[in-house]
């Protein structure tokens, strides 16, 4: 039977990460992907890689990620395209106030509300309705990164470092033998391991079935489109503020009487390189199916001409959607688990997989070498989500 | 040489400018499946979203990697079939509503 030290399930950026660090330390390991590579959400997303919204604990993970891409940006064979871009924040209606100034209180990052007459200076695009806007007082902490060029580089800078990428290999079953990982069986054979890591996205509950625990992990749908090319404006990244409600809080979510709040949709505009705008996205739980909604897509674009009027005169070329991995305190779930030794976790990202694969993929390398994690893993401990899920 | 020189250089990807000599390439490369060769390469990215290039490039695909044509699997086709205007589609769902 095949031997390996560590075996990585799921090809997305946060397999391929992991793969890529693992293999950097020289642990020997094999990538198992049922599909082919970026099958799932890390297709369907728009290369964001924000902050500014972001809170404790899960902005110290961003952060560092963020210091990863600009070495992962050196080291991979293919450019990723990551770079630095502004962002404004907008607010649009007065019930956003007390969020922003509770976000602005407790925010460690340096950051300013923009009043209309400043915004209208600095953006003219803008529609003359916002009501003000948060940026960053100095430099940006906000960064864009063409995610599937990311996910071939890790892949195939990893491979060219030993490790083994098998796409079209699904894993069946993971072998527990006395309370430790043993094997894999995949629908190629069965492959012995010391380590087995889950990174299968919102698919990664069946994978922790075949060992007879239940992960609280959902399919969360995100749906967003596609325009043609526009030439580049200096801020790239219009975000609704409603993205700290969609995002941090699905209980006020679930409550709110606004189909919009409902369907998760605060939007954010993101220009890519390329000068595609892709406009995102919406986040409700239903299911596996990745078909896109005319009547959500439909919300989608009239918030975006909210900001944005003159969008409306753009054409739209595709329209997407992706699953992503939704738990209930949108935080991810990593590392070791108490459970059975050998058997890792790195999944639950939510709409932030781009953002906090590189960080992802040390803090797992870390764990697997037994190194002193770079930052502490106990808020994103298994045993932490599994009692919360418990407690709702 | 140069006869080969030109159809290497022959574009196959009209939206994005993607030539045969970058196809074969980012096969050579490593990209197994036409999605990999879209997301690595942008060819079926632009305004016709596939729709002219995609069978030529599955044509490639298989004679370089020695698969029959009807084991390619092609990507998602998706909502709208023609570039359409924001605008229109608030309209028409507006309508539907």
């Amino acid at each position: 039977m095949e031997n390996t030290n560590a075996i990585v399930i799921g090809g997305g950026i946060i397999g391929c990460a992991i793969t890529y660090y693992l293999t950097k330390l020289g642990i020997d390991t094999i990538l198992l992907e049922k599909h082919d590579l970026a099958a799932g959400a890390s297709r369907a997303n728009q290369g964001y890689c924000g902050a500014a919204l972001y809170k404790k604990p899960l902005l110290n993970l961003t952060l560092a990620s963020h210091r990863l891409y600009e070495e992962l940006s050196k080291e991979l064979l293919f450019d990723i395209e990551f770079r630095n871009t502004n962002s404004l924040f907008c607010i649009s209606e007065e019930y956003q106030w007390p969020t922003v100034k509770e976000h602005l209180s407790k925010s460690p990052l340096k950051l300013k509300i923009l009043y209309p007459d400043e915004l209208k200076e600095i953006e003219p695009k803008l529609s003359s309705k916002l009501l003000g806007a948060i940026t960053y007082s100095k430099h940006s902490e906000d960064y864009s990164v063409n995610s599937l060029k990311a996910i071939l580089s890790l892949a195939y800078t990893s491979k060219t470092l030993g490790a083994k990428i098998r796409t079209f290999n699904e894993v069946k079953k993971i072998v527990i033998k006395g309370g430790k990982v043993d094997s894999v069986i995949t629908n190629n054979g069965r492959i012995k391991a010391n380590y087995v890591v889950i990174s299968a996205g919102a698919w990664s509950p069946y994978l922790m079935e075949t060992v007879g625990i239940k992960l609280p992990v959902l399919p969360q749908k995100g749906q967003a489109i596609v325009t043609e090319r526009f030439p580049l404006s200096y801020y790239q990244n219009i975000t609704d503020i409603d993205y700290l409600t969609t995002c941090y809080d699905p209980i006020k979510m679930k409550e709110s009487d606004n189909p919009r709040i409902q369907k998760g949709i605060a939007g954010g505009i993101n220009q890519t390189k390329d000068g595609h705008f892709i406009i995102g996205t919406s986040r409700t739980i239903s299911g596996f199916s990745r078909r896109t909604s005319l009547e959500t897509l439909a919300i989608i674009a009239s918030r975006a001409i909210h900001f944005i009027p003159s969008l409306s005169q753009l054409r739209i070329i595709r329209t997407f959607a992706g699953i992503r991995p939704f738990t209930y305190d949108s935080l991810p779930i990593l590392g070791e688990i108490d459970e059975i030794d050998g058997l890792i976790l790195a999944t639950g990202h939510g709409g932030s997989g781009i953002n906090l694969a590189p960080i992802t993929g040390k803090l797992i390398s870390e764990v697997i070498t037994k190194r002193k994690p770079s930052i502490n893993l106990k808020d994103f401990s298994f045993s932490r989500s599994y009692l919360k899920c418990n407690n709702n | 040489m140069t006869v080969n020189n030109v159809e290497k250089n022959i574009f196959i990807c009209r939206c994005e400018d993607i030539t045969l000599e970058e196809i074969e390439k980012a096969i050579e490369d490593g990209c197994t499946t036409l999605d990999e060769i879209k997301q690595f390469l942008r060819c079926g990215m632009g305004p016709c979203q596939g729709r002219i290039c995609m069978p030529q490039i599955a044509e490639i695909l298989s004679k370089k990697t020695d698969k029959p044509i009807k084991d390619i699997d092609f990507p998602k086709i998706r909502f709208p079939i023609r570039p359409i205007y924001l605008s229109t589609l608030i309209h028409k769902s507006e309508k539907k509503c």
